[in-house]
This record gives structure tokens, sequence and C-alpha cells, in this order.
């Protein structure tokens, strides 16, 4: 065993649920040390106490229990000091019957338990049952290295936590259906976010209009209705980047976008705020008649490029064979396509290289949102199925 | 998806609400409810609350129900005045 493993699981149901955290470890060693200085300095409403089977009866390895929430009073305490400490103990125990700590090293090792009682708690059976079989697993994963960190690459854009209850969606599955709310009348948006269907492929926009009509606040709003819907907001900045960047990002966005037609200094501290503040930096390449020049001026590369037809001068033709040189200078960078697109461009769209396909008018002035969605998803190939899940267990 | 959701329409609507009290007080009473409505529910305040007030305030009043548009009704607005036992019905734009 390498000197210090690191166990974590949740297991039950409010408001008995446990949380275990624990290190398992050597005593010659940081989780010795650590197991020494908990017992040796107990803090007021966190007292550590040694994990036993019965009293006058320690288990073995030595497992010392924390309390997470802060113990106010004797209910709370007979808590922990009862059926919590009695599982984690037998727990310990069994997982050394069990041949999951050799028995022979059991003297060797230390365990330090973090375990989570919420004041509501009171069933003591299943306080117990809970932080048994919490502990178990949490031991069984800090002895086998679970997760590795493959797994945890693998799961980090598509978990949900249970107590978060939505999903940061980086947008790493294209092809995207972007929905430009750019009709400035808030009652009428609203309508149109609870008319359309809900689908890990689509996001949101709140587009300038309605930026500019009710300022920021409005994507915080967005997000109230579809919490697991990435925001984009288009704010189309031209000078100051960090301070518009953090504007949007302060009220929630997930994507926000520059013009391309900003200052290369504005562009790079647009970017660089972005990454700072964990929302993806667009730029979008409205009137610039040489978008790859542009980025490649970029010292730090936007994560979306947006090649965008202005409603204006719609009649002109797009513009997508630009796409592979963008990918060339950008590296790994998506790209968004925008003005005027239509059911029967979506095709040429996505063949041209097109990972997001920004649609406004075609669905919110349609009599039926709903349906004109489902049609861009269906011709984009997209499933409507909502990815929307939560892993518990492995 | 729920039916509900599945047939959700996007379509020009008058919300009817009867006001509590005639007159400019009426209105203001309905503006403090909604605006309690929304804090005490935890919601964040719609971007367009500035539009609505002025919206409210202006608005003729018709037998004594003043008449607001909307675009659907499962509508913020709707929610507050049918948890606050307004006497409300809602009608296709005509």
């Amino acid at each position: 065993m390498t000197e210090l493993l690191v166990g974590e699981a949740l297991i039950g149901e409010e408001p008995e649920v446990a949380h275990i955290d624990l290190i398992i470890g050597e005593k010659i060693g940081p989780a010795g040390a650590a197991f020494a200085n908990a017992l040796a300095q107990p803090r007021l409403g966190h007292t550590p106490i040694l994990a036993v089977i019965r009293p006058n009866l320690p288990t073995k390895p030595s497992t010392i229990i924390v309390p997470k929430v802060t113990i106010r009073d004797l209910e709370d305490a007979e808590k922990v000091f009862g059926p919590a400490q009695s599982a984690v103990a037998k727990a310990v125990a069994d997982a050394v019957e069990e041949g999951l700590i050799p028995k022979e090293q059991a003297e060797d090792y230390v365990v330090i338990v973090s375990v989570f009682i919420h004041p509501r708690g009171r069933d003591y059976q299943r306080i117990y049952r809970y932080n048994y079989a919490a502990t178990k697993l949490a031991l069984q994963r800090a002895l086998t290295g679970f997760p590795n960190v493959d797994k945890v690459l693998e799961e980090k854009d598509k978990a949900v936590h249970g107590m978060v209850g939505f999903r940061i969606n980086n947008l790493k599955k294209p092809p995207y259906l972007e929905v430009a709310l750019d009709i400035p009348d808030w009652r009428r948006v609203e309508a149109i976010i609870k008319a359309l269907p809900r689908s890990d492929a689509i996001v949101l926009e709140a587009g300038t209009p309605l930026i500019k009509r009710y300022g920021v606040e409005v994507i915080q709003k967005i997000h109230q209705l579809r919490p697991e819907s990435v925001v984009i907001a288009d704010m189309k900045t031209l000078d100051v980047g960090n301070i518009e960047a953090r504007m949007a990002g302060d009220a929630t966005a997930d994507v926000i976008g520059c013009s391309a037609l900003a200052p290369i200094k504005t562009i790079e501290r647009f970017i660089d705020e972005c990454k700072k503040i964990g929302a993806l930096s667009l730029i979008d390449t409205l009137n610039v008649s040489n978008p790859v020049d542009v980025l490649k001026k970029l010292k730090t590369k936007p994560d979306i490029v947006e090649i965008h037809r202005a409603i204006d001068i719609e009649e002109e033709a797009y513009a997508w064979g630009s796409i592979r040189e963008i990918r060339e200078v950008c590296g790994k960078v998506l790209i968004a396509v925008a003005g005027g697109i239509r059911l029967n461009s979506v095709e040429a769209a996505l063949k041209a290289g097109a990972d997001i396909l920004v649609v406004g008018r075609a669905i919110t002035a349609s009599k039926d949102v709903a349906g004109a969605a489902r049609a861009f998803l269906q011709r984009m190939g997209v499933e409507e199925v909502d990815q929307f899940r939560v892993m518990t267990d492995f | 998806m729920s039916e509900e959701e599945a047939e959700e329409s996007v379509f020009h609507k008058k919300l009817k609400v009867k006001l509590k009290e005639k007159g400019r007080e009426g209105r203001i009473i309905f503006l403090k409810e909604y605006l309690d409505f929304i804090l005490r529910s935890n919601l964040n305040l719609p971007p367009d609350f500035p539009t609505f007030c002025r919206e409210v305030m202006g608005l003729d009043e018709r037998n004594g129900f003043i008449h607001i548009r909307i675009w659907n009704e499962r509508n913020e607005v709707v929610e507050f005045v049918k948890s606050m036992n307004y006497e409300y019905r809602i009608d296709h734009y005509d």
C-alpha cells in the first residue's frame, strides 16, 4: 500500500443520507501523523473520537471519526457517537474479515473517517445502515484506487452532482442547435423557452437586442427557466473585453461572445477573462473580411468561432469555405454558423464542418416553436434525448 | 416531456385580471403583491419588471379588469395571479 489512500462514498436517502470521506494509510507516514494530530487537537463541535464496535472495543485498524456537521447538542452527539460510530467501526472490521484490508497489516494502518449526519436525521436504523455501507464502499474505493484519472476525465462532463441538480455542459458532443433569442420582449422570450424541447443538443442564446434591452441579468432569468441549458451571452464586445466577459460570467453565462472587430488586445483580454471565470469564449466574425487573419494574431485562441452573416445582408452567400483554415489556426475549436440558417441549409452547414447551427427567427418566429426546433434537430441527425443523468454508483 | 409541454404554444394572449381595488391603488397593490411573490418564491426578478410596472399602471381598466399581454399560460404572472387568488381569465388576443 502507498502511504495515504483516499476514498469517498454517498449512500442512502435524505435526511439520514451518509456521506463518507476517508483516509487510510500507514501509521508511519502522513496518515498516522494526521490521526495523532486529530486526536490530540479536538475542535469544538467536531471532536474526533475512536470508532468502537461497542464501548471498550475499538475496531482495527484503529479508526477515528470526525463529524463534518457541527455537533450542537446531545441529540446530535448521540447520532454520531451511537449508530454512526458503531457502523463505521463494524465496516472497518468487516473489511479486514473480508480480506479487503490484509489482517496481518491491520496494526500497521490507521483510518480517518469524516462522517456527515444531517441534524434532521432521526432514524437510527437508517443512520447505521447507510454509514456502514458508505464506509465499506469508501474503503473499497480507496484500496482499489477508484476512480482512476481516466474515469474522472470520462465522467466529468457527463455527470450531475445530486445536490447541484444541473450539469455544466462544455459542448463536447456537437452538433448543437443554438436558438438565438433576439426578440427584445421578455414575456415572449419566456414563452419560447418554455415551448422548446428539453434536449442536450439545444443551447440558448441571449441575443444582443435582448441583453441591450434588459441587461445581462436576463441570462440568470433564462437559467432559472432552464438550469440545465447552456446559455450564450451574445455581448458583441468591442472594448473592455475583460469587464464585459466578467459581467456576463457573473450573470451565469456559459459561453460569452466578443466581436472579431474589436482590437486584438481587447479580444485577448476577453478570452483570458473567460478562461478565468470558467466560461467558453466565442468570437463572432460578423462583418470581418478576413477572420483567419484576426485569429492568427491572437496569442490565446477562442473556444468557439462564429461565422456570421448579418441579418441585413442575408441575400449574400454564406462564407463557410474558411472553416478548414480556421481549424488549422485555432486547433481544437468549435465552429458556429449564423445568419439566416433554414432547414434546407442544415446539411450544407454540417457538411462544411459546422458544429453549432445558430437559428433565430426560423424557430422563434414559428407558429410551432417546439415543432420547428424538433425539425432542425431531426435534420441535424440529433436524437431528441435528454442525457441529463445522476450517476450515483458504478 | 409532459403532454402539457409538448402542446405548448407561443401565441399572443390576454390575461384578464380583476384588481382588488379600483384605480391607481389597485394597481399598486397588484405590483406590490407580485414583487412579494417573486421574492418569497426565491425567483429572479423578471428582466422586464420596470416595463411591466409602467404597463400595469397605464393599462385601461375594463369592468375592474386589466388586460395583460402574455404569450403562454405557463407564465410567471399567471402563476402569481393563481397563487394570490385573483379573479382572472385567459383569452386569445383579438
